[in-house]
């Protein structure tokens, strides 16, 4: 068999097995699923509504005038919302999904070499990840594009650019992440899955930290899309400036695409040699049916993925305190809880295995609800505690108000998708749908909650009545999910 | 005297694949009970029915009164709470079961099989035998009133299989009621007083070993398999190479 035939048919083997996992997936979640894809395209129209409404007319101002240079900055501010959604979606998949691959091990041991095994990989990500982007994009920004007064080929080149750079960045973003974990195999660190992630974090945040401090996302390098602007945009004042930029722009998206190439001849799989210390093993168990509540704590605390995303939190908000000060207001600390809150979405998958043991013990299935749930609020609320110290001696007046009721309503959503799609390192399409989730509604139900604050003008007490309002549902639903999903089955 | 009676036990799968067909029998108090038939025959939806985890379709599941909520069950699939200690899973299993837990005892099980070392590590470090040896200590220092084993030896070495079945006895003879499936008929043949035989839902034959190998005039389990299963495949694979 030859090379080429041997990469199509193991590329065939892992679509194939992929679709049948997901076929089955789906078919076990159509309810859950339905809901969650009604829910996410009733933001994703309506954020596109406020999208459309807020960008047409500057759209239409800057493609009415016969000012080029209108024209070339808009394409700059559109590639630089595209990086950051770009960024943003592979900073989530890095966060829940790590670095498993489940058919990785099964190619191996088929005899396909890691060369095939990294470009299926790669692919795979990069395709799905993009697809998401794809669909953000087309339904956020085309309907502000299409409305324009335009030719419509220049539409769909702009429309292309914005896919081009998401593309681009997403590459790029997984060269980094490749280049890390090459780094700490090679100099055999221990703990890969946790460092990778806490390295690619810092280097991450350190990058988009020049990024926007030197400007460099506007001056070519990082934005590809500025390639096809010399298409679009033939004469733009400042042409020699432009054209150099070009050339960098080239030549940096062409070291990129090179170096993402040539990575794939190194084997860059691991097998982790050290396994985290065993945490809290003096705890002892609760007695009777509650010791599944010390169950849950010791399970959480010794997640890799908690650990790890813990860690990130901290560093991120001490790089943060550090440089940049100033960001310090009451809305900051939103993105401090959601971290620890995270726990919610691993806390369902713990009781799977030990769920046969619940049914012939005869437990209660709202005791096993309210255990778990507990036990994570108790989890999120030491850690939060733990993060807020870094603060006792500032000068920052934390709202502790506001800061419970966000903590309440992020933990309450994340028990609904946690008991809907609970994630573990074995349950790869639960994670995979979690980050599909998290990247198609997170940023609409942003866009959309930010609007309806400025529209309403709504008091503090409001909204804290709206959010605790939301919360209980969000909770009750939960409830009725995990009573829906864990019942005995006809 | 029996711990549980099914009386007329019938799964129907939807659309209408028959798994279990008219099935009843009775455990005995303080025997160990083997279950054994082809994959398929409907072993995994009969031991469900009885754990509660399906739901069947019609037939009743009769408890005997005092052990409706003492019974364990060891799956066949190595599911076990990954990120607990060997150790600790055998003290949340207590906690659940409130019953007590020595360390001593603890101690002594691990120690027949020879996975002292390995008990204060995490499970997720732990090879399938070891989980299933981890699942065999925990029967043993719960002792329920009736404990339901799916594929015991399946992944363990022959020392294991070995200090299991005297385990399982020790069990029987401390006052607890077993019952088991197996593809491992000799052990089947060994360890059971009380044999049942399954074949696409339906049970075959059901009673004591030696009720069976005389009523089928055998001198072993595996004899009356053959004969009672009549498998064409199995007299094919002994042509194959002739």
């Amino acid at each position: 068999m030859t090379n080429s035939n041997k990469l199509f048919l193991a590329s065939k083997l892992v679509i194939i097995l992929n679709y049948r996992d997901l076929k089955k997936f789906i078919k076990s979640n159509l309810f859950y699923l339905s809901i969650a894809a009604i829910i996410g395209l009733m933001f994703l129209s309506l954020s596109s509504l406020v999208i459309t409404k807020t960008l047409s007319p500057i759209l239409q101002f800057s493609f009415s005038s016969d000012i080029n240079e209108n024209k070339y900055v808009l394409l700059k501010s559109f590639g630089v919302s595209i990086s950051i959604l770009s960024s943003i979606s592979f900073l989530v998949k890095k966060l829940i999904c790590g670095n498993f691959s489940k058919h990785t091990k099964m190619l191996k041991m088929y005899g396909v070499s890691n060369l095939k095994i990294s470009i299926i990989s790669r692919c795979g990500t990069i395709v799905i990840i993009d697809l998401i982007l794809s669909i953000l994009i087309l339904i956020l920004f085309f309907p502000s594009i299409y409305t324009l007064d335009v030719d419509f080929k220049f539409k769909l080149l702009f429309v292309f650019s914005l896919l081009l750079q998401s593309i681009f960045f997403l590459i790029f973003l997984d060269l980094v992440d490749r280049i890390i974990i090459g780094f700490l195999i090679k100099i055999q660190a221990p703990f890969i899955t946790v460092f990778s992630k806490i390295f690619f974090i810092v280097i991450f945040a350190s990058m988009f930290y020049c990024i926007f401090k030197y400007k460099i996302i506007e001056n070519h390098i990082f934005n590809p899309s500025f390639l096809i602007s010399s298409i679009i945009f033939p004469s733009v004042d400042n042409v020699s400036k432009m054209y150099a930029g070009e050339i960098i722009s080239f030549l940096f998206l062409a070291i990129i695409i090179l170096l993402s190439i040539l990575l794939n001849f190194i084997d860059l799989s691991f097998e982790e040699c050290f396994t985290l210390p065993v945490i809290l093993k003096k705890l002892p168990f609760i007695n009777g049916d509650f010791c599944m509540l010390t169950k849950t704590i010791k399970e959480t605390f010794r997640n890799a993925e908690f650990i790890s995303n813990y860690i990130i939190t901290t560093l991120l908000i001490l790089i943060l305190y550090i440089f940049k000060p100033s960001l310090y207001t009451n809305g900051i600390f939103i993105y401090m809880i959601l971290f620890p809150v995270s726990t919610f979405l691993y806390s369902f998958s713990y009781e799977n295995s030990v769920h046969f043991l619940y049914i012939t013990r005869k437990i209660n299935t709202i005791k096993i609800f309210i255990t778990s749930t507990l036990s994570s609020f108790l989890i999120s609320t030491i850690s939060i505690v733990i993060l807020l110290q870094l603060f006792v001696y500032s000068n920052f007046n934390i709202n502790y108000y506001e800061l419970i009721i966000d903590g309440f309503l992020c933990g309450s959503i994340f028990i609904l998708l946690g008991v809907v799609f609970p994630i573990n390192k074995y349950n790869a399409k639960s994670s995979t749908i979690m980050v599909i989730l998290l990247i198609l509604l997170i940023i609409p139900i942003g866009i959309v909650y930010s609007q309806l604050l400025t529209y309403f003008e709504l008091s503090s007490n409001v909204i804290f009545l709206i959010k605790l309002i939301c919360s209980i549902i969000l909770l009750l639903s939960g409830f009725l999910s995990f009573k829906q999903k864990y019942i005995i089955k006809e | 005297m029996s711990v549980l009676h099914l009386e007329k036990l019938n799964k129907i799968y939807k659309p209408n694949t028959v798994a279990l067909n008219s099935v009843s029998f009775s455990i005995k108090l303080q025997s160990i009970t083997g279950i054994v038939g082809p994959n398929g025959s409907g072993k995994t939806t009969l031991l469900n029915c009885i754990i509660r985890t399906i739901k069947q379709t019609s037939g009743e599941i009769e408890w005997d009164e005092v052990l409706d909520n003492d019974f364990l069950y060891i799956p066949d699939e190595n599911i076990l709470p990954e990120l607990l200690t060997g150790k600790e899973y055998l003290c949340f299993l207590g906690k659940l079961y409130n019953k007590k837990i020595d360390d001593k005892n603890i101690a002594e099980l691990s120690t027949i099989f020879s996975i002292e070392k390995e008990l204060n590590n995490t499970i997720s470090t732990y090879s399938y035998g070891m989980k299933k040896k981890i699942q065999i200590i925990a029967s043993c220092l719960i002792k329920p009133g009736l404990l339901i084993l799916d594929e015991p030896f399946r992944g363990l070495d022959v020392e294991s299989i070995i200090i299991t079945k005297e385990l399982l006895k020790g069990l029987q003879y401390s006052g607890s009621s077993i019952f088991l499936s197996s593809h491992d008929i000799s052990s089947i043949e060994q360890l059971c007083s009380e044999v049942i035989m399954i074949k696409l839902g339906n049970i075959v034959c059901n009673g004591s070993i030696q009720h069976i190998l005389d009523s089928n005039n055998a001198d072993c389990l595996e004899e009356v398999f053959v004969k009672l299963f009549k498998n064409e495949n199995i007299e094919n694979a002994q042509k194959y190479f002739n």
